[in-house]
């Protein structure tokens, strides 16, 4: 993927910026809201990085006048100080997601790597399939090659997320997010025990296991192995 | 905590108090007031003893002419002979058709005095028969046409009225001079000590600046505003104090609470850089990773809860409905109290709405559920927590109840302080932060945590006011 960071700490820039291309991603840094802006509308990117306090012009406001310059890309906006009400002002200037510092990569990642995908030209899918598992988004119900997987609601959302990023690592602050909408870190092994519950329907019996963990980050589906 | 030092006051220099130039401004006024007032009472009490003198010569005038008329000038004359010979008599003079001067004790005359009838009230100069010659015009008379010619003056030597006037101004001088000095010196006496109680506060605040927080502002007792004032400083300052002893805990904890976990990290840090195996190397970078994880959970608590102890305003609200929250949560929990083999009941009486922040409001519940299941059942038991929402008229009241060991009531203040923890060798895992971030977030919704025994166990009831 093609990201910008937009970060005024050169350390923390440079870091990122190592650690996305180790990832397998091209990277290209800016320190300050105005530049950050003329990078932003001047090359198309996948995913842009902003920091909230920023010389110049602030993050806010340089992805306020992305927005109106009609540019989608997604935005991941980083802040240093978590103040309660943070991320909705964040998200209500047109940021698509975020976190705060300090963060761990393997959350930013997860992050950047699902709000790429979000930005791809595709039509609401009535139906996802990873493998034999398909879910029907009318109905709502699951089935694995012709056996019925009755679901729970929530069992439900859980999976459908986790079938929309495919391939993806999703981490359990994002499952708590977007499946209980609770924006914090719940310090608990809460989201495991629903995971392993969803688990034991989805592929207990069946040859192939689809739910994976991803240890110290996240969960992901995914058809292949590992 | 850095102090935001200025440049310290001056003392205040007694001549630009506001008490003094207060004092200065009523002096002044009331000296033009007190001069207006000397001289309107000498004027008036001098037109007092001029307008007395008027009468008594008028009246003499008229009864001299009465006898002129009845008895003769003669008998007149003789009459006025016998009047000024008496101590302290008019002027008389009497003088006849030709100008000759016929009566009185009056040697020499100014001569416009004659000249026609009427009050002289401008005075006049004249030579008094004993000798004694003003210089200076000191006479007002009533000058009277005598029947068959001639012309009779009474007057009177106003000298001593002047004197008067003289006198009274500078008696009524002098007691208005006294009064201006007495306010003088009063106000002086009274902004000296207004300034040096000023002194003393900006003495006292210096010290405060310089670090000292256990200074109070001295009350005299009197009730004034002074006291008034240094005590609703003193209040201030016992809040401020109150305030800096929970920082400095705070400081105190952290150094103490993240001292260990830092330590830990440093040392695994040390050893990874010693490992050699992959599969040993991958597995002390996730310790790593997990210890820097908790040190930032502990960071994140604290600022939370600083942010939400320093007041409501800094927390966005919104109406929430608990009962939709209440339900989430325990559908969130309750597969993990399963899979300890025990059991999260819920219990819904209601479905109250509240001011608030849903998602400091769910940080707080899950808290208190993380509690009652980690540490809610006795050792080879499963834990079994209750739920439950409540209202009453005024409130709403989320209780999380378990069959644990409780928190022995001696302790139950304890726990609410930050990174108390009863476990004293603190070897169970947490920051000892969870119990006053509930507390410090129902506050900030304007309600309160409660502690009580459960019977056994512990019962955690967040108490919140309702929705007008």
């Amino acid at each position: 993927m093609n990201i910008l960071i937009v970060e005024d700490d050169t350390t923390l820039a440079d870091q990122l910026a190592r650690d996305l291309t180790d990832s397998g991603h091209d990277c290209t840094i800016t320190h300050d809201g105005e530049k950050g802006l003329k990078q932003a509308l001047a090359t198309p990117f996948d995913v842009l990085i902003v920091d909230r306090m920023l010389p110049e012009k602030d993050g806010l406001t340089m992805v306020m006048d992305l927005r109106d310059a009609g540019m989608t890309a997604p935005v991941l906006i980083l802040s240093a100080m978590g103040q309660v009400d943070d991320r909705v002002t964040g998200l209500r200037a047109g940021g698509d997601d975020y976190l705060t510092k300090p963060y761990a990569f393997s959350e930013l990642l997860a992050r950047i790597e699902v709000l790429a995908r979000r930005n791809e030209p595709i039509g609401p899918d009535t139906s996802l399939q990873v493998a034999d598992l398909v879910l029907d988004r009318i109905t709502h119900t699951a089935r694995r090659g012709s056996e019925e997987i009755k679901l729970l609601p929530r069992e439900y959302r859980l999976l459908d997320f986790l079938m929309q990023n495919e391939g993806k690592i999703v981490t359990r602050t994002m499952l708590l997010e977007k499946v209980w909408d609770l924006h914090f870190d719940p310090q608990t092994n809460v989201i495991d025990v629903h995971m392993s519950r969803l688990r034991a329907k989805v592929d207990k019996g069946f040859g192939q296991p689809l739910l994976q963990t991803v240890r110290g980050r996240g969960y992901k589906i995914d058809a292949v192995d590992g | 905590m850095p102090w935001m030092v200025e440049a310290a006051p001056k003392k205040a220099s007694l001549w630009r108090t506001t008490a003094v130039r207060l004092a200065l401004l009523y002096a002044i006024i009331f000296s033009i007031l007190a001069i207006g007032v000397v001289a309107y009472i000498s004027a008036s009490s001098a037109n007092l003893l001029l307008r007395e003198t008027r009468i008594a010569v008028d009246e003499d005038v008229r009864e001299l002419a009465l006898l002129q008329r009845r008895f003769g000038t003669a008998r007149m004359i003789r009459m006025i002979e016998r009047r000024s010979r008496r101590p302290g008599a008019n002027l008389y003079h009497v003088v006849g058709p030709n100008g000759r001067i016929l009566a009185g004790n009056i040697s020499s005359i100014e001569r416009r005095v004659l000249e026609r009838p009427g009050w002289r009230l401008r005075p006049f100069r004249y030579t008094h028969e004993a000798g004694r010659r003003r210089s200076a015009p000191s006479a007002i008379g009533h000058v009277f046409q005598l029947s068959g010619g001639g012309r009779l003056l009474v007057g009177r030597d106003v000298t001593s009225l002047g004197q008067v006037r003289r006198n009274v101004r500078q008696a009524a001088t002098i007691a208005l001079g006294g009064m201006v000095m007495t306010v003088l010196f009063l106000t002086f006496f009274l902004g000296r000590r207004a300034v040096r109680r000023l002194d003393k506060v900006i003495e006292t605040t210096s010290r405060v600046v310089g670090g000292d927080l256990s200074q109070r502002l001295p009350i005299t007792g009197g009730g004034d505003e002074y006291d008034r004032l240094s005590t609703a400083l003193n209040h201030v300052l016992a809040r401020v104090e109150k305030l800096n002893a929970g920082v400095r805990a705070v400081s105190d904890n952290i150094a103490h609470d993240l001292r260990t976990p830092l330590t830990r990290l440093r040392n695994r840090a040390e050893a990874l850089s010693r490992e050699t195996k992959k599969a040993k190397r991958e597995e002390v970078a996730m310790e790593i990773v997990a210890e820097a994880d908790a040190l930032i959970a502990t960071f994140d608590a604290l600022l939370l809860i600083s942010q939400t102890q320093t007041g409501a305003r800094n927390v966005p609200m919104d109406d929430v409905e608990l009962r939709s929250l209440v339900e989430d949560l325990h559908e969130l929990f309750e597969p993990s109290a399963e899979e300890e083999g025990g059991h999260l009941s819920l219990t819904v009486e209601c479905t109250p709405t509240v001011r608030g922040n849903r998602e400091l409001l769910a940080q707080a519940l899950t808290n208190l559920l993380d509690n009652a299941l980690k540490y809610g059942h006795r050792e080879g038991e499963t834990p079994k927590v209750t739920l439950s929402l409540t209202c009453d008229e005024t409130h709403a009241r989320i209780a999380v109840a378990d069959r644990g060991l409780g928190i022995d009531e001696a302790d139950r203040v304890k726990v609410l302080t930050r990174f108390a923890r009863l476990d004293a060798s603190r070897s169970k895992p947490g920051s000892g932060l969870g119990l006053s971030l509930v507390e410090a977030t129902a506050e900030a919704h304007g309600g309160a945590l409660h502690l009580a025994d459960n019977e056994p166990g512990l019962k955690a009831t967040f108490e919140l006011p309702l929705s007008q």
